[in-house]
């Protein structure tokens, strides 16, 4: 039988990434028993890091408490117990605490720490640019051999938190069901799209959850591992608290939300990792300012960070804290309106992108660190062109001025054409100087004559997402799992800003992500991200970055999770006292 | 007096009337709204399963109907003091403003005491020491504050101590009354970088002020009369010299109560500025309209009390 499990297949690629630039991620040896997946048409073993255990130390080191479930730095060590953590995530807005009905980064968080999902997605900790994997969680076995049947066996011993109206009542199957069908179906929820291949779900016993599918969906695993398929409780919808309360299975407790302040947490004692968590308290911090930010990690107010790029080197020079850095989507992406005539001619679109070079706009958005990106994301090890191959000759990423003059001529515009560039005007620096050196460049080769039309967010995702703009835009786009870029050229797609609505190229995506066996899948995405960035399909992706996430040296075993999804790996992070 | 008050108590109304309305008609004509911000980063994909959720959640806050309808509906909430709900937490909007204008009072009135500290002095010394040194020090002085953004001020002095000496104010904000040392580590910076601010300009207007009334015949009368310098200025020159800095003073209290946005997002103060900045960046109307109304009442209440003060101070100006 084929291997179309979508993840498993991934974790026989080798962990090592070349990353081609200054990026020396420490590719440390991976434990085969990170590896959990078995072979071809059996049931999934999860990945997991519970090799530890055979040591002098004294106590449980933290590969015996976590056993499967994680995936650690050092399974031999000895966790301490007590302490608080002390974060403040990037994103700055809080509306509301219900992660189905926000969007917004923040939301999902802050509430993480309290949710669980089925199962979720990690990598090796020692490789933060490994392939993903899936661990246990809320399931610790799923059977994912028929295409159009996933099945779910739960955890034993799962609670809710001992919290009213839910006061730590068993988690079942149901919960499970009523949580996934909230998420796929409840008219608030904003991620209906998730789990559109879902068909019914039945729960023959409490400790089994079986997904019908109408189709074969390659994301759908992927989205039961993220913030979208928490197990969030009836009760607490039931009572209309869901906005303002966060009770879960997860391993720390909700207390209170102080708007613009603080989510706080107290760690469950009934967590159902025996033993975790290690810390007694977790505090997320509301800071909306970056440099306030920084300025509260580098002087001990926050024990773990997200810092950005302009404050990087500081906090590396310092040996109090430890840094650690790993690809992410840059999501600057330059849209050629769909409607808009202009655009239809591809060689003005080939001469657009000519005339960019990408090394500048790496150093722009991204200092320098970071690889060139076609489609897919270059977190997505297998999924994507080299760096060689997005760099040649078949692609119109590099920079060649003499060339993008040629196409123009050919195309009957040898002094150009006239267009607006869309931004947004209250972005960070990196993003201001990438959209002056775009309209510079265009404009001083005389291929666009660029006018600028800065807005502010709310208004320029407007004319992105309904596709309004005149001319181009500088805007948003950015996925999670590897087919998920595809899904940004269909009509209609989350992220489609060029407003492409091309029946053949729809197909095309349809025909790609119904493939079954991942490996023929990763082939034939890779076949038409080569199909579409020789005729530079609307948009130019240009870079991906890098997150770099900090941490102070008494913070041990801290692992961040995956880009675009949320999960707290605070349960198994403790704090080394002196 | 009194009717003086009471007629200007009763033209405020109209005034913030018309506030409200265009703040109402500004935002709803903007292009995106508070949906289109929820659905950007969600997952529905196709076109007519995306209208049918936007109409939803349209629905859900009330801005599905047409802009005279929603200013119907709202006026009349308005008129039995109901301000309406948060669209983001669906909670009355005057909760946050209960919990958050303590926090800006504090700052603000924090922020204009040390502007009057710093200023009233350095106005006086620079005006009676005119032409000298410490008049030329004062007045470079009094410039630089002016000049330099105070959002740069904050930022340095929230960066540089966490650089050099790994020193940071307490993240989330106390009440004085719960911790009034971790509250004062918070706010008394915010409140310092601001203060100096608005010192450099109230400085020049104390400054200013002063050197005319200096000049005039009754301070020469009583230069004459062989009153000491710490007299003249405190009996005859001061009080007249305050009319156009009590101007500024409340006026400068009535922008610091709306309008210290950046100071409280550099200093994570959760005051009325990073509620207004976050109701602007959101799109929630129903916030924002409460928020400004709240500010025009005061910048209103504010500038009836310097007139008022106008009386005290000069005994020549009567009200009726």
């Amino acid at each position: 039988m084929s291997d179309h499990r979508y993840w498993a297949s991934t974790s026989s690629v080798s962990r090592r990434r070349f990353l081609g630039g200054s990026m020396a991620v420490g590719a440390g040896i991976a434990g085969a028993a990170l590896i959990g997946c078995g072979s071809s048409g059996s049931n999934n073993t999860p990945a997991g890091g519970g090799s530890g255990g055979s040591t002098a130390a004294s106590g449980p080191t933290v590969g015996s408490i976590t056993g499967n479930n994680w995936g650690n730095r050092d399974n031999n060590a000895v966790p301490k117990m007590g302490g608080t953590l002390n974060w403040a995530p990037t994103s700055p807005t809080l509306a509301n605490l219900d992660p189905l009905t926000s969007t917004s980064a923040m939301v999902h968080q802050v509430a993480m720490p309290a949710y669980s999902t089925l199962m979720h997605i990690g990598r090796d900790a020692k490789d933060r640019n490994s392939p993903w994997q899936y661990f246990p969680e809320l399931a610790t076995k799923w059977e994912t051999t028929d295409p159009l049947k996933m099945v779910f066996s739960l955890r034993e011993g799962v609670k809710f938190h001992n919290v009213a109206p839910v006061n730590g009542r068993p988690f079942t199957s149901e919960d499970a069901k009523y949580a996934l069908n909230r998420a796929a179906t409840d008219k608030a929820s904003l991620f209906k799209g998730a789990f559109s291949a879902i068909k019914s779900i039945e729960t023959p016993d409490p400790k089994t959850v079986v997904l019908n599918l109408s189709r074969f969906d390659p994301l759908l695993m992927p989205q039961l591992g993220g913030h979208f398929a928490w197990m969030t409780p009836k009760e607490v919808v039931d009572a209309n608290k869901i906005r303002e309360q966060i009770i879960g299975t997860g391993p720390f407790v909700f207390q209170k939300w102080e708007a613009d302040a603080r989510v706080s947490y107290k760690k469950n004692p009934d967590f159902y990792v025996k033993g975790a968590p290690f810390v007694d308290e977790l505090n997320w911090f509301i800071i909306n300012d970056e440099n306030t930010r920084t300025a509260s990690f580098q002087s001990g107010q926050t024990n773990i960070g997200d810092i950005p790029e302009s404050g990087i080197d500081a906090v590396k020079a310092d040996k109090k804290f430890t840094v650690e850095e790993y690809l992410r989507v840059q999501p600057y992406t330059l849209f050629m309106n769909y409607k808009d005539d202009r655009w239809k001619d591809e060689r003005v679109r080939k001469a657009v992108a000519l005339a960019l070079d990408t090394n500048v706009l790496l150093k722009t958005m991204q200092n320098g660190h970071g690889l060139w990106r076609g489609i897919v994301s270059n977190q997505h090890g297998g999924w994507t062109l080299s760096q060689d191959e997005l760099k040649s000759k078949k692609y119109y990423l590099r920079q060649d001025i003499a060339e993008a003059k040629q196409l123009m001529a050919a195309a009957g515009k040898p002094d150009g054409i006239a267009a607006n560039l869309l931004y947004v005007s209250n972005y960070p620096q990196a993003y201001q100087d990438s959209v002056q050196y775009i309209a510079q460049q265009l404009k001083t080769n005389k291929i666009v004559d660029v006018k600028l039309d800065g807005k502010e967010l709310a208004t320029m995702r407007k004319a992105q997402d309904e596709h309004t703009y005149d001319g181009m835009a500088l805007g948003l786009d950015g996925q999670g799992a590897p087919e998920s870029f595809l899904l940004d050229y269909r009509t209609g797609g989350p992220k489609n800003g060029s407003g492409l609505a091309d029946k053949d190229i729809d197909a095309s995506i349809d025909k790609v992500t119904s493939i079954v066996d991942v490996k023929e899948r990763q082939a034939a995405v890779k076949s038409w991200t080569d199909g579409m960035l020789q005729k530079v399909m609307y948009k130019i992706e240009f870079v991906d970055g890098m997150n770099y996430t900090a941490w102070s040296k008494d913070v041990k075993n801290f692992v961040d999770g995956p880009p675009f999804w949320y999960q707290s790996g605070h349960a198994y992070t403790w704090i080394d006292k002196a | 007096m009194l009717r003086y008050v009471t007629r200007r108590v009763f033209l405020m109304i109209p005034t913030l009337f018309i506030l409200y309305t265009l703040l109402f008609v500004l935002m709803r004509v903007v292009p995106g709204d508070i949906v289109d911000l929820y659905l950007e980063g969600g997952t529905v994909r196709s076109g007519a399963e995306l209208e049918a959720q936007k109409l939803a959640l349209k629905q859900e806050l009330g801005i599905d109907k047409s802009l005279p309808e929603q200013y119907g509906i709202a006026v009349k909430k308005l008129l039995t003091g109901d301000l309406g709900q948060s669209m983001t937490t669906r909670k009355p909007v005057t909760d946050e403003i209960k919990r958050r204008g303590p926090i800006t009072l504090e700052l603000a009135l924090l922020a204009s005491s040390i502007a009057v500290i710093v200023a009233i002095p350095a106005g006086v010394i620079s005006a009676s020491r005119q032409r000298t040194a410490l008049d030329q020090v004062v007045r470079v002085w009094s410039i630089i504050t002016l000049s330099v953004p105070n959002f740069w001020v904050g930022t340095m002095v929230v960066l540089l101590p966490a650089l050099w000496w790994g020193y940071g104010a307490p993240p989330v904000y106390r009440s004085p009354f719960e911790d009034l040392a971790g509250n004062l580590q918070q706010v008394l910076p915010a409140a310092i970088v601001l203060g100096l601010a608005f010192g450099g300009t109230t400085t020049r207007f104390v400054r200013s002020s002063l050197l005319e009334v200096l000049r005039q015949d009754y301070i020469r009368t009583a230069w004459s009369k062989g009153l000491s310098e710490a007299k003249v200025m405190q009996r005859h020159a001061l009080k007249n010299a305050l009319i156009p800095v009590v101007t500024i003073i409340g006026l400068q209290l009535g922008a610091l109560f709306g309008g210290a946005v950046v100071t409280e997002s550099i200093f994570n103060i959760p005051g009325l500025g990073t509620l207004t900045l976050n109701a602007i960046r959101t799109r929630n109307y129903t916030q924002l309209q409460a928020n400004m109304l709240l500010f025009g009442t005061v910048v209103a209440m504010m500038s009836l009390l310097v007139d008022i003060s106008y009386a005290w101070l000069d005994p020549r100006i009567r009200y009726s």
